[in-house]
């Protein structure tokens, strides 16, 4: 009887183990092992196992890369943590109608594709564009400032892009708090400073810390968002990995900076989790 | 000039709604004050303003006589007991009960000898690594209590406390809590929308109806004595008579049932419940309208429908404001 059942529910996650082995097992085992092979001449990749891929890696410009690709994306993760938990921490204190709005206000833009979106940036950003305009305008300078293909561009760019997904993980964390306990933590002589550290802050600690996750990683990748807000003055590791298959056609080498990547964002993940105490990340693990 | 807490004329509105009417309140050290009013008068805003977590629109909040009406919360040395206890989920019994003392730089080694001792003040020696989580009610209930009193704030408010327990724990706990506020000689003032609570365990009760004070007395005196109809309804459950242009309250229990009989009024038995150990008998009166007496026991020789004289014994009927 109780075996039956098993076998049922079994049966019904099939598709579910199906989907997850072809769509995201398979390609990764793929992934490994076509980085430990060679390029061929011309096209594709012979079956010859080499670790020639991981050992160009360490060659000074591809380290320099992900150095670069880290930097950026700590920056912009601060920079997004900054904003986003303010925001997504004052927005579960709206009334329920205004909650509703902002949320609709937040999700707008996902209508329109990331990377027309980003076109837009494009123009703000150019040289007398939008922005160049505005600053004159109001006599903050006197000389265009040529933001666009620069480093601020990009890091704006991310900030843009990952914003959301901060604010709505501090916000479904926020939502959740009971603020009698932030009520009860003042009434037993807590400022509001040290009411907000050791009660508010350590309760939303798991949306910002699932926060952090979700804009620091995608920003190592985001390859898009530095090609086109950073011409190619700012190469990050998603732009080379892009670069090397599509462009140089060296597959394995792409494959071995991709392994290298996730392998690197996944021990974050735990450095993370294991540094902060959290082991329930809203949303995400 | 010695009273702990003094109110004067306070006055609050939420979005024009006005909740306060000008209270005026004082309490003596050490004394226990209970304020009674059913839901939507006033009682838990009254508690927030002395806490500091609400601010008076108009009044003024004495503390030892000194002004604390626009004090932060945390410098007034009040402490509340909430009414969902509010426990800080993320830390263990003995962070929960330690908190004010941790705020206030108290060293760990003593810290930890206070929660001790705290602990076993409220009876739950061992409970320190506890989480609020692992916690029955009746023990959150006592943490709460517990993390309240550990610095010996001045004045101690409990928002109906006991609110969310079964009627047995709430019985045990009413004597409890009175034993623990002799013991610790802090100031309580309790909200409840019980009587009976209210009269077990108060040295004085106010009796709040629409952001006001009704009546301020001892047990006994709110009892015997009430000082309006409301009053009288409210603790006592009496009944209302309007009779030579007087308005009379008289406890069920006082009331005098005679089949056929004379007395101050007559009326019909309408019906008879069985309630709280007490046999109800509602009687429908031409001039005063429905009247309830209770007796002992669980049945009455009297049936619905039975024509009955209605008397009191001389002083049982009490004259009160309508």
């Amino acid at each position: 009887m109780k075996r039956a059942k098993f076998k049922k529910e079994a049966l019904m996650l099939l598709p579910l183990y199906l989907f997850t082995l072809v769509f995201i097992v398979g390609p990764l085992v793929y992934m490994v092992i076509l980085s430990f092979l060679q390029r061929a001449e011309t096209w594709g990749v012979t079956s010859e196992f080499t670790l020639k891929n991981y050992l160009d890696i360490l060659e000074p410009v591809y380290l320099q890369t992900f150095a670069e690709s880290f930097k950026l994306a700590i920056i912009s993760t601060v920079l997004i943590m900054l904003i986003g938990y303010p925001f997504g921490y004052f927005m579960a204190k709206l009334t329920a109608k205004w909650k509703k709005r902002t949320m609709m206000l937040l999700m707008i833009p996902f209508w329109t594709s990331s990377l027309i979106r980003l076109y837009g940036w494009i123009i703000i950003f150019r040289a007398n564009g939008v922005f160049d305009k505005m600053l004159m305008g109001l006599g903050i300078t006197d000389a265009p400032l040529k933001l666009l293909y620069t480093y601020p561009a990009v890091v704006v760019g991310m900030v843009y892009a990952l914003l959301p997904f901060m604010i709505f993980s501090v916000y479904s964390s926020a939502e959740k708090l009971d603020w009698s306990l932030i009520e009860a933590a003042r009434d037993l002589g807590a400022s509001r400073i040290r009411a907000f550290l050791t009660v508010t802050l350590k309760l939303t600690l798991p949306g910002l810390l699932s926060g952090v996750i979700l804009s620091f990683i995608p920003s190592m990748g985001l390859f898009f968002i530095a090609d086109i807000l950073g011409g190619n003055k700012v190469v990050l590791v998603g732009s080379l990995i892009q670069n090397q298959l599509m462009k140089a056609h060296n597959w394995p080498f792409a494959a071995a900076l991709a392994v290298i990547l996730t392998i690197l964002t996944s021990v974050m993940i735990a450095l993370y989790r294991k540094l902060s105490g959290v082991k329930d990340l809203e949303g995400i693990v | 000039m010695d009273e702990i807490l003094e109110l004067r004329g306070i006055r609050k509105a939420f979005g024009g709604t006005p909740v306060l009417n000008g209270i005026d309140l004082t309490v003596q050290p050490g004394e226990f004050i209970t304020l009674l009013g059913s839901s939507g008068c006033g009682k838990t805003t009254t508690l927030r303003i002395i806490s500091g977590l609400e601010t008076p629109d108009s009044g003024t909040v004495l503390l030892e006589g000194a002004d604390v009406t626009h004090a932060e919360p945390n410098k007034r040395g009040v402490h509340t007991v909430f009414q969902n206890y509010a426990l800080f989920p993320h830390m263990t019994v003995e962070a929960n009960i330690g908190y004010s003392l941790k705020i206030r730089g108290v060293k760990k080694p003593e810290i930890k000898s206070r929660v001790r001792e705290m602990l076993e003040l409220v009876q739950l020696e061992g409970f320190e690594a506890r989480m609020p989580g692992e916690l029955s009610g009746g023990q959150r209930q006592r943490v709460a209590i517990a993390r309240s009193v550990i610095d010996s704030p001045k004045v101690l408010l409990l928002d109906e406390p006991l609110g969310a327990l079964d009627l047995q724990l709430r019985r045990m706990m009413q004597v409890e809590l009175k034993r623990l506020q002799k013991k610790l000689g802090i100031t309580f003032i309790y909200i409840t929308h019980d009587q009976e609570e209210a009269i077990n365990m108060s040295d004085r009760i106010a009796v709040m109806r629409d952001g006001l004070f009704e009546q301020i007395g001892t047990p006994n005196e709110i009892y015997d004595h009430p000082k309006t109809a409301f009053v009288a309804r409210f603790v006592g459950s009496a009944n209302i008579l309007h009779l030579g242009g007087k308005c009379l309250a008289v406890r069920s229990e006082a009331l005098d049932l005679k089949r056929g009989g004379e007395g101050y009024l007559t009326g019909v038995v309408r019906e008879k419940t069985f309630a709280g150990g007490m046999l109800r008998i509602t009687v429908d009166t031409e001039s005063c309208g429905e009247l309830v007496a209770s007796r002992h026991g669980i049945d009455s020789p009297l049936a619905p429908g039975d024509a009955v004289g209605i008397a009191w014994a001389d002083g049982a009927a009490v004259e009160v404001e309508p």
